[in-house]
């Protein structure tokens, strides 16, 4: 355990904002026959709250999971911190993905599922946990089974881990889902204060969201350069128009 | 706090216990059976006791496969536990280790009694126990892959059990006939050392390729 000090402080670290963070250049991910991303760009920089847009059906999960390795997509170059890595499985530890499933273990109290998801996590403080139990508003159900708390309280749950773990990125894929407006007050806040503090967050979402003083773009993945739209589900075709940009 | 992460495991698989039990249940109805179905009669059963119990065992096993990992899947535990930092094999291992310890170990413990029940012969009772000691990990490790496999299949039961059969076949074999070697008077030293070097095989190979299985699930889902 000698060395694990210096291997805690390096995810961990402060990080500048403006400094690029992450660089996915080519982007091309497949579901089913369907031709989602075609060589696709992301970039991310510290600092900086991206939001994906388009409608359903459009790629946002495909391509939020895509950046954190949770989906077999083709990256050409993947630029993290300044350092080309060859998996988004490399730098997994220094993001949060919070997806749709909100991975809370039904048998476990609401206190269990947080410390246990503190475990999973060198940069995590237990310390933190009384606090943040309480700023999520769930005092008082820290010995409930979570099986037994409503789906905005799960997702409450969820959204506690943001505060737990120390990361440089948040991966959020339809973070407002089923909150209350007190609930969507309270993550942009916490979205605020994060990206002041030098993290990025890339998220997707329905419902139009206002972040004051935050640098904030939004990115509407429907509209592809090379007009995709009318294209359902055809092999051949999806050959055949991707030629040219090769 | 890979210690904590792990004892997180054994916690939820203790909460789950009713579901869990069942196949123990399911173990001792099937062995009960077999006395009332052919006649309470010493000569008749002494002979079958050990493939009775070794067959119940494997069936009960079976049936207890599915819920390995499918709720983790389905709820995204999996997911966030591959983001983690903690290795996932490791994860994969500790779960089968939990898995075996609420179904394994019970029919280990329960066997002697059904054996007895059964007119076994004193003599194989330990080889018996051996046995199952060694033999029911190696279910639980290759049923785990089996289980990794299916994991997005709904009812992917009979699938599962199509898959790991065939597997459970050599186990089954060497398992069932140590009792009769040693009610012979001889030590069934071979059946026992195949049984702990399949052991060794799975215990370092299964964890791996039923994490690599499951990642391929969490890719496509």
């Amino acid at each position: 355990m000698g060395n694990s000090s210096a291997a805690l402080a390096a995810p961990c670290a402060p990080v500048r904002a403006g400094d690029p963070l992450l660089d996915a250049r080519g982007i091309t991910c497949e579901r089913g026959d369907k031709l989602l991303f075609d060589r696709y760009d992301l970039s991310v920089k510290s600092g900086e709250i991206v939001q994906l847009a388009g409608p359903n059906g459009a790629g946002k999960t495909t391509l939020l999971r895509s950046i954190c390795g949770m989906f077999d997509a083709e990256i050409d170059t993947l630029i993290w911190r300044g350092i080309e890595l060859s998996s988004p499985l490399e730098y997994a530890d220094e993001l949060l993905y919070l997806g749709h499933m909100a991975a809370i273990r039904p048998h476990l109290t609401l206190w269990e599922n947080l410390s246990w998801y503190t475990c999973l996590s060198q940069c995590s403080d237990m310390s933190k946990l009384p606090a943040v139990v309480a700023e999520v508003g769930l005092s008082g159900y820290e010995l409930e089974l979570a099986s037994s708390l409503s789906a905005g309280q799960k997702r409450r749950i969820a959204l506690a881990r943001l505060k737990l773990v120390d990361c440089r990125m948040w991966i959020l894929d339809e973070p407002f889902a089923s909150l209350d407006s007190a609930g969507v007050e309270m993550l942009c806040g916490w979205i605020q204060d994060f990206v002041q503090r030098g993290g990025s967050v890339v998220y997707s979402t329905h419902q139009p969201v206002d972040f004051a003083n935050c640098e904030s773009r939004t990115l509407d993945i429907d509209q592809k350069p090379w007009g995709y739209n009318s294209e359902s589900s055809s092999g051949s075709k999806g050959e055949s128009f991707s030629e040219p940009a090769r | 706090m890979r210690g904590g992460a792990f004892r997180y495991e054994f916690l939820q698989a203790y909460r789950r216990r009713s579901e869990l039990v069942n196949p123990v249940v399911f173990f001792v109805m099937v062995c009960a059976m077999f006395p009332l179905a052919l006649g309470s009669n010493a000569q008749l059963l002494a002979p079958l006791a050990s493939g009775i119990v070794w067959v119940a065992a494997v069936l009960a096993t079976i049936l207890s496969l599915d819920q390995m990992f499918r709720q983790d899947f389905d709820d995204g535990i999996l997911e966030q536990m591959e983001l983690s930092e903690v290795p996932f094999y490791q994860i994969v291992a500790f779960k089968i280790l939990a898995h075996w310890c609420l179904t394994g170990l019970p029919l280990v413990i329960l066997s002697p009694l059904l054996a007895m029940m059964l007119y076994m012969p004193s003599e194989s009772y330990l080889s018996l126990i051996v046995g199952l000691l060694i033999g029911t990990p190696i279910l639980s490790l290759i049923g785990a892959i089996g289980a990794a496999l299916t994991v997005k299949i709904r009812r992917g039961n009979i699938v599962l059990a199509l898959l790991v059969m065939p597997l459970y076949v050599p186990i089954l074999i060497f398992g069932s006939t140590a009792p009769l070697m040693a009610a012979e008077g001889t030590v069934p030293a071979a059946q026992l050392l195949w049984l702990g070097a399949i052991l060794v095989l799975m215990a370092t190979l299964a964890p791996i390729t039923a994490a690599l299985s499951l990642r391929a699930n969490i890719y496509g889902s």
